[in-house]
């Protein structure tokens, strides 16, 4: 997956790169308008990160580009403008989701994975991680051949985990995935736990690994202990 | 007090002094002139006494003469009398009653009877009685007379005079600073209220500039906030990613971590609290509020699941104008707030019936005045991490859309009504 992230802010670029990359990403960055302009036109990515206030332009400008140039392209805008212009003008001309900063890395990876799944694999990837299968369109998780019942809650949870697979992700930002912006973590810090705790042990009834470790206050991590 | 109300005031006090020393004044000149003029009269009437007595050589027989009455005495010598004005009281057996009279006293000598008389010329004098009652008489017609013709044209005059000062009034009184930027008044030939309607344009204008000024640096803030929100946040999410952490190191991070994101969902909340302000969600379309109403309760089913909370639904057809956004922040916040401070086992009613939708729920007795709950940062409890803005939200999309919005703690439970 080749990916342009159009950034000018360097420091959450840096931050943003750092992310992308672990996760095994070929990944590009571009400053300004201009030399994101550029780099649409030379190379086709299949994923851009898109800022809409760039210094040279705006990113909007480099949108409507892009669709002309490379119309299969997946885009993600992210700004800080959090305003409702700017996420509707962007969806009308063809943007694919939209994140308003701040924002999680992990959250940033799962609506990439999210939109490379629906872009290039028709939505019905299954998602194997060691001997967990996923259907993501049947929303069934099948675990050593048994199938698990899970809450769509709980569904969402393990998704959100198989997409930052061994990386820590913070209460915050599951707080967030779940339930938007409404609620805090503070509020929902209980429930998280009883939900990790709920969807850890119909995984392990089953004879399921138990892959979710507790990360001090901080957080979760999906990975093999 | 009204203006007109204070000026009929003053002006019935200044009639009432200006009428009393008036009347006062009055009967002193009256009075003086009566005595002046009665004294004028018996000097002449002396006169005619002695021209009569040197003509017909005797004293007169009436006693009454020229409408006065004369009284004779006789006397040894002259020398005890001088001419002396005096005045005396004589009873008037008719009336029954002292009556003032002013006197003249002369010495008259009668040749053929070789004597000399005393000679009293009695002319009454107007009764002080009589002259107080007529001047009190003349001081009420007169007063009253001019107090209605004031009272009249200072009625009128302050219509014509005080119109266009009242006509602004009534448009500073109507001036809402969330709505308009500046206030168009009347023109007005008088010079006080020209200047009077130039200062307040003036400055109104400067407090709407003011005022729109401060929302827009609260939105700019909030705006310029973000990326640095940003960079600290997928800053510490790339530390934390990091094995070498200690495991204090982590708890320290942790911390940051929790208070960036505070602050992220401080600013996001009162950027929000701007937008909404600035009337950045002005296209209102049909929404189907229950239908709303009834996706969010699935949204949070596990959240009130898990808090044992049992939900009482009951939602009629209602279908509002509003920014599909607001309206779901509205719904979500409401909601949301009534599990959030919701009690174990507790109870969620949602009632949406007519153009009202009520939701209660049960919890702790408010901490804090129930006029203050919708204010921002205003939280029942200080300690709680909640942002203290759920409501105040809530309380801004009312005002947008003139929403009225009412709190009561009734048997037990909060109960949040909203009529649309």
């Amino acid at each position: 997956m080749r990916i342009l992230l159009i950034e000018d802010e360097k420091q959450l670029s840096d931050a943003m790169l750092a992310y992308l990359k672990g996760e095994g990403y070929d990944c590009d960055t571009a400053a300004d308008f201009n030399s994101g302009n550029e780099k649409i036109h030379i190379n086709k990515y299949d994923c851009i990160l898109l800022d809409i206030t760039l210094p040279g332009g705006s990113g909007l400008e480099i949108l409507r580009e892009l669709k002309k140039e490379n119309p299969k392209a997946g885009v993600i805008i992210i700004s800080a403008k959090n305003s409702l212009d700017d996420k509707i003008k962007g969806l009308d001309l063809g943007a694919d989701d939209y994140l308003a900063k701040p924002f999680h890395l992990s959250e940033l990876n799962a609506r990439l994975k999210s939109l490379i799944r629906r872009k290039f694999f028709n939505g019905s990837e299954e998602i194997k991680y060691k001997d967990f299968k996923v259907n993501i369109a049947e929303k069934t998780l099948v675990v050593k051949g048994e199938m698990i019942m899970l809450t769509k809650k709980e569904f969402d949870l393990l998704l959100f985990f198989l997409a930052n697979p061994s990386r820590v992700v913070t209460k915050e930002s599951i707080a967030e995935h779940l339930w938007g912006e409404e609620m805090n973590a503070a509020d929902s810090l209980d429930f998280i736990y009883s939900h990790v705790k709920n969807l850890r042990k119909k995984i392990m009834d089953k004879g399921g690994a138990d892959y979710i470790q507790t990360v001090y206050g901080m957080g979760y991590k999906f990975a093999e202990k | 007090m009204k203006l007109l109300t204070r000026t009929n005031i003053y002006f019935i006090a200044i009639t009432l002094i200006v009428f009393s020393l008036g009347g006062e004044v009055f009967y002193e000149r009256v009075h003086a002139i009566n005595k002046f003029d009665a004294s004028e009269r018996l000097e002449q009437e002396k006169q005619e006494v002695i021209n009569y007595i040197h003509v017909k050589n005797a004293l007169p027989q009436n006693s009454i003469f020229l409408g006065d009455s004369v009284s004779f005495t006789q006397v040894s010598s002259a020398t005890e009398i001088e001419n002396n004005y005096g005045h005396t009281k004589l009873y008037n057996p008719a009336e029954k009653e002292w009556e003032p009279y002013e006197t003249i006293e002369f010495a008259v000598g009668v040749n053929s009877e070789m004597k000399i008389y005393k000679s009293i010329i009695y002319r009454p004098l107007l009764e002080v009685d009589d002259l107080t009652k007529g001047i009190i008489e003349a001081m009420l017609i007169i007063g009253s007379c001019l107090l209605i013709v004031l009272l009249i044209s200072n009625f009128i005059i302050s219509k014509l005079l005080w119109g266009s000062f009242y006509k602004t009034l009534g448009k500073i009184k109507s001036f809402d600073l969330t709505k308009e930027s500046h206030v168009e008044f009347d023109k007005t030939s008088i010079k006080e209220f020209k200047t009077l309607n130039e200062v307040l344009k003036a400055m109104t204008e400067k407090i709407a500039k003011d005022y729109r000024n401060l929302k827009e640096f609260t939105e700019n803030a909030s705006h310029e906030m973000q990326t640095p929100l940003s960079i600290i946040q997928s800053k510490l999410e790339l530390l934390i990613q990091s094995e070498n952490l200690t495991a204090e190191q982590m708890q320290e991070v942790q911390v940051i971590y929790e208070s960036a994101a505070r602050l992220a969902k401080l600013n996001q909340a009162l950027l929000l609290l701007a937008k909404i302000e600035n009337s950045q969600f002005a296209e209102a379309k049909p929404v189907k509020l229950d239908e709303i109403i009834k996706t969010k309760l699935l949204f949070f089913e596990e959240l009130i699941a898990h808090k044992n909370i049992s939900v009482e639904v009951n939602l009629e057809p209602l279908t509002i104008n509003i920014h599909p956004i607001l309206e779901d922040i509205l719904v979500s916040n409401l909601i949301g707030n009534a599990i959030k401070h919701n009690l174990e086992k507790g109870k969620l009613i949602v009632k949406l019936k007519g153009d009202e939708l009520v939701i209660q729920n049960s919890g702790k007795p408010l901490t804090i005045p129930p006029e203050q709950l919708f204010q921002r940062f205003r939280k029942a409890d200080p300690a709680s991490d909640s942002l203290g803005l759920g409501l105040a939200i809530v309380n801004e999309i009312c005002i947008v859309y003139n929403y009225s919005i009412d709190y009561k703690y009734v048997d037990n439970l909060h109960s949040v009504s909203i009529g649309f």
